[in-house]
């Protein structure tokens, strides 16, 4: 049973991926994985919309600490789209991801933020 | 000298009982001629079951000091005898004319079961009390009762019966504690509402907070509170899984529902339960080879305090924690105390939390 569902959309700037569900050991390299052969090459970067992720736990943070350094080999950004109350926030806040990863609270902003 | 006389003459001593606690305060009025006519009281009945009562008279001084006492008193002697607290209004009432001293006192009479909380009470012309369930629910308990004691020999009194349930407090207090001048009473009733919705679970703190929460630069008149609690009866949590991935998924779930049972509030559980959940996948990452072995998990609580204990039979490997420490700083960092036992037969997590203040934020 997989616990999280990926959806790309795409944007000229480059893709939004929704991640809907619960990240944690069990699927948080396969959905690494997944998430950056989502990004075309030609991409600026990818919006990660966590706005539907209910769970995230330190091997989420891993996950995403990991990605942001893939994309940022090949030049590319990775921005998050947080709820405001979300328990995702709290982590992303507690363990100081949002110091290396910017946060954002809507669609349209954090596709103005992958153009820099 | 007076206010002296009024401290004296309230309990020394609240009942103690297995699962339940008892909290009285009593404070002045400002204003001298005010004072002295508050009392509240808990008292242990030949049954075993205990009785409350709050009231206040009108009136001040000296008179109003020994008018309380004698209610008071009168109030335990007839639940003694087996008076329901219907009965002891109705015969306070009846003694007010026959004695003709004039005496008026608003009351709120009750006796509780302490095995299975059931709550008999009666009101006369008595502000509602305030009833806070372990799912942070705040109601008033505010069914219909009579005039004050002593305001018309015709008065009919109204028995009513509630259950105080595991996790549940009991808030009652005198007018004292709501009234604030140029205000309508409605008002006070929401901000003592609001005020024990955000309280702690312990009794004695959350008597001290409402009476902190009076007003005291306006308070001409005195105010006596009496918290009821009553603790959450849970059994503990008992899990043993297998040590893979996809097991801390089905944990997750049984924790929350047992972090709900538990009377935590969300936001409390929601940090819990990372916590957990980040010691539960160090075990399965570096406890064992892959699906090798068990994790077990403990969880209870007593009082205002969880304990959840998360066990392997492998080795900790602090050297390669997961997500390279991040793991362990989170798992630090949401709750209070934790505690890492590494042993040659395996490694016990020990993680605990306050999980006081149903209902903050």
């Amino acid at each position: 049973m997989r616990i999280a569902k990926i959806t790309v959309e795409g944007h000229d700037e480059g893709p939004v991926v929704r991640v809907a569900g619960e990240i944690d050991l069990s699927n948080s390299d396969d959905l690494r994985n997944d998430i950056v052969h989502a990004v075309p090459h030609d991409a600026h970067g990818v919006v990660l919309d966590l706005t539907e992720t209910t769970y995230l736990d330190s091997s989420g943070i891993r996950l995403l600490f990991e990605l942001a350094e893939r994309l940022q080999a090949r030049r590319q950004r990775l921005v998050l789209v947080v709820a405001e109350e979300a328990l995702v926030r709290r982590v992303v806040v507690l363990t100081k991801l949002d110091d290396a990863v910017p946060l954002l609270q809507g669609i349209d902003e954090a596709l103005l933020a992958l153009r820099g | 000298m007076l206010v002296e006389i009024q401290r004296s003459l309230l309990p020394d001593r609240l009942p103690e009982l297995p699962g339940l606690h008892f909290a009285g305060r009593y404070e002045p009025g400002l204003e001298p001629r005010r004072q002295a006519g508050d009392w509240y009281d808990a008292f242990m009945l030949p049954t075993g079951h205990v009785l409350l009562s709050v009231g206040d008279v009108v009136g001040a001084g000296t008179g109003a000091a020994s008018a309380m006492r004698a209610l008071r008193t009168s109030i335990q002697l007839y639940v003694s005898e087996g008076y329901t607290p219907r009965q002891v209004l109705e015969r306070l009432n009846r003694r007010a004319f026959d004695d003709g001293r004039g005496d008026i006192a608003t009351m709120f009479v009750a006796v509780l079961e302490p095995a299975g909380g059931r709550l008999v009470f009666a009101s006369a012309g008595h502000p509602p009390p305030v009833v806070r369930h372990s799912n942070g629910d705040v109601k008033l308990l505010a069914a219909l009762g009579g005039p004050p004691v002593g305001a018309t020999p015709r008065a009919h009194f109204v028995e009513h019966e509630t259950v105080l349930a595991a996790g549940a407090a009991l808030v009652l207090y005198t007018n004292g504690l709501i009234e604030r001048r140029g205000e309508d009473l409605g008002t006070g009733l929401e901000r003592l509402r609001k005020a024990v919705l955000a309280g702690p679970c312990d009794a004695g703190a959350l008597a001290d907070d409402l009476i902190a929460s009076c007003d005291t630069i306006d308070r001409s008149d005195d105010v006596a509170v009496l918290v009821v609690t009553s603790d959450l009866d849970v059994a503990p949590l008992h899990l043993q899984v297998l040590a893979h991935p996809r097991v801390l998924r089905s944990m997750r779930l049984a924790l929350s529902q047992w972090l709900a049972r538990a009377g935590v509030s969300e936001s409390d559980a929601s940090d819990l339960l990372l916590a957990v959940n980040e010691a539960a996948a160090n075990a399965i990452e570096h406890a064992y080879d892959p699906g090798d072995g068990d994790v077990e998990f403990e969880a209870e609580r007593v009082g205002r305090f969880v304990t959840v204990r998360i066990r392997d039979k492998g080795t900790w490997r602090p050297a390669r924690p997961v997500s390279g420490g991040l793991g362990m700083k989170l798992m630090q960092r949401l709750v209070d105390e934790c505690i890492i036992t590494p042993g040659p037969d395996g490694t016990t997590v020990e993680l605990r939390a306050d999980v006081d203040g149903i209902g903050e934020p």
